[in-house]
């Protein structure tokens, strides 16, 4: 025990600061929603700022004593950017969140960059201890002052904070400002002012945490201390983001577990890399591991999703892509000199193209590609050198090899989304990199790492294998953009935009999410192969498979806004080419400070703009259109419908409860085909819980569900769908950033994609022509044929509701629920609208479930309806039965007059009457 | 006390709201009726400054304060209880109770909440989130007592709670207005509305279509409103 004493209490120190940083970082979360991704480069600026007030004798030289320098850097350059930071988010809030994230992994590259300028000599800075550090004896061991000093510090600023947190006004409005902004500025406190106030706070701690950091760590760079300082994501995933004292323990966990890691590490091989894997292996623990309900994004207003990039007509693509690739053909002729580069360069354009597959079109994040590529070239290497595969096999086994770690990173993305995928990924990556790249395992434990790696027999010459490589971008970008056109492409765009409406009409989405993983980590293993087989050798310091390179990709794949290919083809000029001429150009020895930092602020820049990212100008799109040529869907001849038969939908006894609040209670309702049924009553009544219950969105707490004479209480909702039931929404539930035809066609193609992997992949012969006959059908039973072309997201209310309502139609759906269609329609549409439901009915048998506040629309269509109050069934009868119901009446305009108690009825008599209006 | 003048605006590009205007004198309750997706809320959105106008004025006691934020017409003394639960679910009741209060009064506020609504007191140290249904409407009312504001705006007060509890509810409302409060009240129950109300604005697609003292409001026309019929 008395050897382990000396680690835990180091672990206790580091823990501590891990601890302070994670709290900074929960508070600015909980209160503006943005996770700071910059965090790192924050606390390095501060860390900075204290160095050169301190000890700098070059460019400052003022050597202040160390409590004036950390009071500079701490408490003025913190509050500083945290108010710089506020500003950042606000801007943030309505931004798509792949752009937030974007936006904060740029502002921590440009941070890294300026930083790398200032000290271009030396990459790390001594950073001598500044605290005393003479010691004294704690149960036999020696403790430093200095170690006693740290952690009393960041202990201390934390249990203020949650005293804070807990018991001043700000502290509360802190913990409430994320629930409910609106409701923060109804009660007099500006929800700005108290974010404001958070972002200050949490960026002083963060400062903190960066000067203590490198005080620990003697020494500076903004690069180690930006990993060291990711650390504190770890602490702040056990606080599960939310809870100061659980993150500070967090981070203690994550600073003594990792520092006995350490020590036995001396023992025990494979301890080796835990100690600096930890805290992501803790972040993607506990991401997969988390209950769901922790980690949704709650922001009131949903941002618009990313606008689609634009893709020409196809003869001007195949014109450019001839010319670009009878351009890269030419290369060994006119840039023998520079052959290497291009050929790295288009080995990252596949890198780049593979993560676009996943982040572009099927709107995920993703941080560790990598490490997808870094598993191909190592399963390349071992492949050839151990196990004598020949070339070809060695490439595809790569790839296989890349896949199947693919598939375990597509857990965590079945779990969570957006900013808490982002996070998972970018664990998964550093913990490989950290826990399996020193180790042995992957790149051997000679200090060249693999070597010797072989190039393909009919290809060793470097210009042979350039062609290679060329044919693999031709074959790969071919693949992709077929991808892009085929059905996978459409349903990965239906994911991207709402995965809700897509497993609402019938596709299982979590096997389109694994499909989609596991072709990406394909391809990036491939690059990773090809990477190994170019250099013929790898090593632990391969740039190739540096995880800092996964954020650039991330960047560059979000912020440029061209179509597949050409995304590619921009990151391979931009990572690769164009920096190396530039820097042969200016003579620079090293470039790479000077791309980060404009690439990290043009990437913050962009970002804030939000959809205005650099794509084809509106002018060439223009010339480019003269040259579309109509593919006009032919009349294609829809099929007549075979009637439904059986029991329609059946609701027998439904009871729902959420916490204390019994939202539907013991409810009975029949709907049966060929017939429209009305589910009517006040706001509140429980119509919408009941169609979320039938639709399989949530679990009775009682009672069931029952369709075609079968209980589908515990089917799934795709299976529901696929079954039958199709679903509109209160709030239309659309694809935004696909256009009008796009979405309804989808309506009919999720089902029939549902859960088979190789139909969402390959659809049968005849499918398509299908799909879009019932899609122009439906589209001409709406009336919105005229809108065919046009985005979603740019419709009118009235037009959405249209629109999902022929979505519905071109389903294969015999049962329709469908959720106060008539909103948001005028009169002259709510008359077509009926019109088009009582047409389907009569001649497609189909039934109808509609709940409806236009009681007209009610009483004119509707063969029988039901009546709910307070969860329950008050009335059930035909339109004409309900229209005379006095409990109807009641239940609508309230119960008669009656004595309130405590006083006098105040009738109208008894208050001032005061003349209104004319 | 509080005056829309030909209010225009709504959401982004759409418009909910086509020149309204109205009036809540000092000391008098004013209820707004009209059918779902009328504008009803998006009035009360306007006069507390949760949404700007396009066009018109908001007046709170002889001020123009169209352009003021949410924040300080709270501070002078509006008070707008939103549709829905308007409490902060993750924070205790007392919690709640804090940021409710004026500044400075957070002690004698948690007093007064408890001493209208007692079962608050019971429930100091529970989650909001974690009430029932009616508890939570309790607490958000709560605030408009322990703020005490010169004008009240209260959206759908009693939506989807149980008929006891709607008594409790409207037994509140007439007691803030016993003490002075004057009241502007959405309210989907219309016959307990207008036996509070002493004039009455019937809403409808955006329009102000009926104004006039609350007697004169014959429920047969609500109806035939509701139900989507013109209104003559």
């Amino acid at each position: 025990m008395s050897d382990l004493l000396p680690f835990i209490i180091a672990g206790f120190v580091s823990g501590a600061i891990y601890g302070l940083a994670g709290t900074g970082l929960v508070i600015t979360y909980k209160t503006s929603g943005i996770f700071n991704f910059a965090q790192p480069a924050l606390a390095a600026i501060a860390a900075y700022v204290f160095y050169f007030l301190h000890y700098d004798t070059v460019y400052v030289n003022v050597q202040w004593p160390w409590p004036v320098a950390v009071f500079v850097s701490v408490l003025i350059v913190g509050p500083l950017l945290g108010l710089l930071m506020e500003r950042i988010a606000r801007n943030l809030a309505l931004v798509a969140t792949p752009l937030q994230v974007v936006a904060m992994i740029g502002l921590a590259l440009g941070v890294i960059g300026a930083l790398g300028l200032f000290y271009r000599n030396q990459t790390t800075v001594q950073f001598p201890q500044f605290l005393p550090t003479s010691t004294f004896s704690l149960v036999g061991t020696n403790v430093g002052w200095d170690q006693l000093i740290l952690f009393l510090l960041a202990g201390t600023s934390v249990a203020l904070l949650y005293v804070f947190f807990r018991s001043t006004r700000l502290g509360m409005a802190m913990r409430a400002v994320v629930d409910n902004p609106e409701l923060m500025d109804l009660t007099g406190t500006s929800a700005v002012s108290v974010s404001r106030w958070a972002w200050i706070i949490g960026t002083t701690f963060v400062a903190a945490s960066g000067v203590l950091l490198s005080a620990v760590i003697f020494s500076l760079s903004g690069f180690s201390l930006f990993f060291l300082m990711i650390g504190s994501f770890g602490a702040a995933a056990i606080g599960a983001f939310s809870s100061l004292p659980l993150t500070f323990v967090g981070g203690l966990v994550v600073g003594i577990v990792g520092s006995l890691a350490t020590k036995w590490s001396v023992d025990i091989d494979w301890v080796v890399g835990i100690q600096p894997a930890l805290p992501f292996l803790v972040l993607l623990v506990v991401l997969i591991g988390i209950k769901r309900s922790k980690l949704v994004d709650n922001r009131v207003v949903r941002p618009r999703p990313m606008a689609r990039s634009y893709y020409g007509p196809w003869k001007v693509r195949l014109v450019s892509a001839i010319l670009v690739v009878g351009f890269l053909a030419l290369v060994p002729q006119f840039a023998a000199d520079k052959l290497t580069l291009w050929g790295t360069g288009l080995i990252y354009m596949i890198l780049v193209l593979s993560l676009g597959l996943l982040v572009k079109e099927s709107g995920q994040v993703s941080l560790c590609q990598t490490g997808f590529a870094a598993v191909g070239g190592v399963a390349f290497a071992h492949s050839v050198t151990s196990w004598g595969l020949n070339w070809p096999l060695a490439m595809l086994f790569a790839g296989v090899a890349a896949a199947a770690v693919g598939l375990i990173v597509a857990v965590p993305a079945i779990r969570v989304s957006g900013v808490f995928l982002a996070l998972a990924t970018l664990g998964f990556g550093l913990a490989l990199q950290n826990l399996f790249y020193p180790t042995g395992l992957m790149f051997g434990r000679s200090y060249d790492g693999l070597a010797h790696l072989p190039r393909p027999s009919f290809a060793d010459g470097d210009t042979a294998f350039y062609y290679t490589i060329l044919a693999f971008v031709v074959v790969i970008s071919a693949a992709l953009v077929a991808i892009h056109h085929g059905r996978l492409g459409r349903l990965l765009r239906g994911l991207g935009d709402s995965p809700l409406a897509l497993n609402t009409m019938g596709n299982s989405v979590n096997s389109t999410r694994v499909i989609v993983f596991a072709i990406s980590a394909f391809i990036a293993g491939i690059a990773g192969a090809l990477y190994a087989s170019y250099f013929q050798a790898i090593g632990l310091e391969t740039p190739f498979f540096a995880p800092f390179l996964s954020l650039q990709l991330f960047a560059i794949v979000i912020l440029v806004a061209a179509a597949t290919p050409w995304y590619g083809l921009a990151g391979a000029i931009g990572l690769q080419i164009a920096p190396a001429y530039i820097a042969d150009w200016f003579n620079l020895s090293n470039i790479q400070p000077y791309l980060s930092l404009l690439f990290g602020v043009s990437a913050l820049a962009i970002a804030i703009q939000a959809d205005r990212r650099p794509g084809l100008p509106q002018w060439i799109r223009d010339f480019f259109e003269r040259f579309r040529t109509e593919t006009s869907v032919g009349e294609t001849s829809v099929a007549a419908r075979p009637r439904p038969e059986g029991a329609g939908l059946e609701v027998r006894g439904l009871t729902v409860r959420f916490g204390g609040i019994v939202a539907v209670d013991g409810l009975d309702l029949h709907a049966p085909f060929g017939r429209i049924t009305g589910l009517i009553g006040p706001n509140g009544a429980g119509k919408t819980t009941t169609f979320n219950a039938c639709s399989g969105l949530v679990r009775p707490t009682a009672g069931g569900v029952s369709y075609l004479d079968r209980d589908v209480s515990g089917l799934s909702v795709a299976t529901r769908a696929r079954l039958g039931i199709g679903r509109t929404f209160q709030r239309a539930e659309l694809w935004d950033s696909l256009s009008v035809r796009a979405n309804v066609e989808l309506g009919r193609e999720a089902p029939l994609s549902g859960v088979n992997l190789v139909a969402q992949i390959l659809p049968r012969p005849g499918a398509r022509t299908e799909v879009q006959g019932e899609a122009t059908e439906a589209m001409r039973l709406a009336g919105i044929e005229h809108l065919a072309d046009r985005e979603v997201g740019d419709l009118s209310a009235g037009q959405r509701r249209l629109v999902e309502l022929a979505r519905v139609l071109a389903g294969p759906f015999d049962l329709l629920l469908l959720d106060e269609p008539s909103s948001g329609l005028d009169k002259v549409e709510t008359e077509q609208f009926a019109a088009v439901l009582r047409r389907i009915v009569g001649e497609r048998g189909t039934g109808i479930l509609i709940v409806e506040h236009d009681m007209q629309l009610v009483m004119g269509m509707c063969d029988y309806v039901y009546v709910m109050d307070f969860g329950r069934k008050i009335f059930e009868g035909t339109a004409t039965e309900v229209a005379a119901s006095e409990e109807v009446r009641q239940a609508y305009l309230g119960s008669e007059p009656v004595a309130v108690g405590g006083g006098a009825p105040a009738g109208p008599g008894d208050s001032t009457t005061v003349p209104v209006g004319e | 006390m509080l005056e829309l003048k030909s209010i225009t605006g709504g959401y982004g590009d759409t418009t909910v709201l086509r020149d309204v205007s109205l009036t809540v004198p000092p000391s008098s309750v004013v209820a707004l009726l009209g059918p779902n997706g009328a504008g009803k809320s998006t009035t009360l959105r306007m006069a507390s400054g949760l949404l700007r106008p396009r066009s018109g004025a908001v007046v709170f006691d002889g001020d123009d304060v169209t352009s003021v934020h949410s924040a300080d017409r709270v501070r002078r003394g509006l008070c707008h209880l939103p549709e829905g639960r308007g409490v902060f679910p993750s924070l205790s009741v007392r919690e709640n109770l804090v940021l409710f209060s004026p500044k400075g009064r957070e002690a004698e506020a948690f007093d007064e909440a408890v001493s209208v609504f007692s079962v608050l007191g019971a429930r100091r140290r529970q989650a909001a989130g974690t009430l029932s249904g009616g508890e939570q409407q309790m607490l958000a009312l709560a605030r408009a007592y322990v703020s005490r504001p010169k004008v009240l705006l209260v959206d759908e007060a009693s939506l989807g709670l149980a008929p006891l509890l709607v008594d409790q509810i409207f037994d509140f409302l007439d007691r803030v207005v016993r003490e002075g409060m004057s009241l502007l009240l959405v309210e989907q129950y219309v016959a307990r509305a207008l036996q509070l109300a002493s004039s009455v604005y019937v809403i409808h697609k955006g329009e102000i279509v009926f104004s006039g003292p609350s007697r004169d409001v014959a429920e047969d026309m609500l109806f035939a409103l509701y139900a989507g019929e013109p209104v003559g």
